[in-house]
């Protein structure tokens, strides 16, 4: 499988790197992210990790508090290392920038199921791209 | 987005950290919805403070920005919390939400929010015409918009708690004229009685349900201080209702009306609601709620004067208010009447906020059809809304 470049737009943070997680659905960080564990409530019900990983997911949903999880993520030292998502809406925004967590904007559903097939991700603030590896 | 100089030295870490985070929180969500720049504001109001919302990482964040040194920077108000604090006990709140809430109050004390605790800020400050505010609370931005003619968008807690940090907000959503057209006209079936704040509530909650998201204009109809406030609270839970237009009530209507070029037309039948309000008079609940929105001194005066004709209540009355509403009818010995005849009144909380209902009662009776979008949903607890005017007939013991 080929390396694979996705334009971006970049809300927040400077470049940042980790493994994939590539999530199809809406997140509502309040009551699926638990962030003293670090991890979220995947489909399934499995767990799955989110510490030092490029979370890629369609947007945020449900409660102002998710932008507490966020910083909590950060604080109990299980942030992700960059976040990218479809449309990022003010709740995600406050959140990231708090905890200072690098995002941007601007993958499509079918871009999300592409990556989810990717192992490492590059978050290029300066080029705006989002850059997957095999 | 355009930044004055002092917004600049802000950002840029000349007043701390904390400043330059908070600003740069309002700076990115203002340039993701299109802000040119941002506004002065001379008063925040942050919601979601209750442990039972926002929980351990609410917590955490809070007493982790408090020990950092943040600081208001303008007249900043509070929400209500989980319990009241000094009946907490009487409530039956453990030990352990107690612990917990009593650091979340710590931590926002200590960057020097107002102790308000309430629903009502615009009764703390009164918000000037076209003034712009960064609030909290779904029902109190309502009226700041609605009521008093003021400009806020619906601002979750952390937003919001940033723009007290800094005194700012961006400059988009409500504050522009643009975007305060009214795109609704309610027509009002004859016969509607707006009268009592449990009718208005329910046609704020029947609004609501049918715009969702607009700006709603109502013509003629006769509406007061306390059913504007009813039918805006319930507006703003059942939709995303953040302004109405009120004839005779809101102060910039005429411009609304010259603004407005096509108005939908949303018919509201008499049927639709009164069938939300039980008109019984021997309904058997756990308890009756009143006070949400928060009870102001008028409306707890009228209660008192319904109440003051029975002589043991048959059901409870619980009854939530801010603490500045509750030393004044501590003074005027109302509390203690009240509480001798069988009623509870409650401050620092609500019904919707605190693990109360849930933990004490499986069905409740209300006068505000907010409570009774949000009570079986967040407790799973039965409600059912009564006319506030007819509290005595139902809550006192009959005379036989």
């Amino acid at each position: 499988m080929q390396e694979k470049e996705i334009k971006v737009k970049i809300i927040h943070g400077k470049s940042a790197e980790g493994d994939i997680l590539a999530y199809p659905n809406p997140i509502s960080f309040l009551g699926e992210v638990d962030p003293k564990r670090g991890v979220i409530l995947g489909i399934g019900r499995e767990e799955l990790s989110l510490r030092g990983k490029v979370l890629i997911f369609p947007n945020t949903r449900g409660s102002t508090v998710g932008s507490y999880v966020l910083y909590a993520l950060r604080y109990y030292g299980n942030a992700p290392s960059a976040i990218v998502v479809s449309k990022a809406e003010p709740i995600l925004i406050v959140g990231a920038v708090l905890a200072d967590i690098p995002l941007a904007e601007g993958v499509d559903s079918k871009s999300i199921e592409e990556a989810s097939k990717f192992k490492k991700a590059v978050l290029d603030a300066e080029r705006s791209v989002l850059r997957l590896f095999p | 987005m355009y930044l004055t100089k002092e917004e600049e030295e802000m950002l840029s870490g000349k007043y701390g950290e904390i400043i330059s985070s908070a600003l740069k929180v309002i700076v990115k969500v203002g340039e993701s919805l299109g802000a040119e720049k941002l506004v002065e504001i001379p008063h925040a109001h942050v919601s979601g403070l209750s442990y039972m919302t926002i929980g351990d990482a609410g917590l955490t964040f809070l007493k982790s920005f408090a020990e950092r040194g943040a600081r208001v920077r303008v007249f900043s108000t509070v929400n209500p919390i989980g319990m009241d604090m000094e009946l907490w006990k009487r409530m039956g709140i453990s030990e352990e939400f107690s612990k917990k809430q009593k650091e979340i109050v710590e931590a926002i004390l200590s960057m020097g929010f107002e102790p308000t605790f309430t629903c009502t800020p615009y009764l703390i400050r009164k918000p000037l015409f076209r003034e712009h505010l960064a609030w909290g609370e779904s029902s109190a931005i309502a009226m700041a918009n609605t009521y008093y003619g003021a400009r806020t968008n619906r601002e979750g807690g952390p937003l919001a708690l940033m723009s007290a940090l800094t005194g700012r907000t961006y400059y988009a959503g409500l504050h522009l004229d643009e975007n305060r057209v009214p795109t609704h006209e309610l027509i009002l079936e004859e016969g509607i009685q707006l009268n009592d704040p449990a009718f208005a509530g329910a046609l704020g909650y029947v609004v609501g349900e049918k715009i969702r998201n607009g700006i709603p204009l109502i013509k003629g109809a006769k509406m007061s201080f306390e059913t504007v406030k009813s039918y805006t609270a319930a507006a703003a839970a059942s939709g995303d209702i953040a302004l109405s237009y009120i004839e005779g009530i809101t102060p910039d209507y005429d411009w609304a009306i010259g603004e407005a070029e096509h108005l939908e037309k949303v018919p509201i039948e008499k049927r639709e609601i009164e069938k939300m309000i039980s008109l019984k008079g021997d309904i058997e609940v756990d308890a009756i709620f009143v006070g949400c929105p928060h009870a102001d001194m008028d409306e707890v005066l009228e209660l008192y004067s319904i109440l003051s004709k029975c002589g043991k209540l048959r059901i409870p009355i619980w009854i939530s208010t801010s603490r500045s509403t509750y030393e004044k009818l501590k003074e005027l010995g109302v509390i203690e009447r009240l509480e001798s005849i069988g009623a509870v009144v409650i401050r620092d909380t609500c019904p919707v906020v605190s693990p109360l209902i849930a933990s004490k009662f499986k069905s409740v009776a209300v006068t505000s059809a907010k409570g009774f979008f949000y009570i079986p949903k967040m407790h799973g607890t039965r409600a059912v809304i009564i006319p506030f005017r007819r509290i005595g007939e139902i809550a006192c013991k009959r005379r036989r």
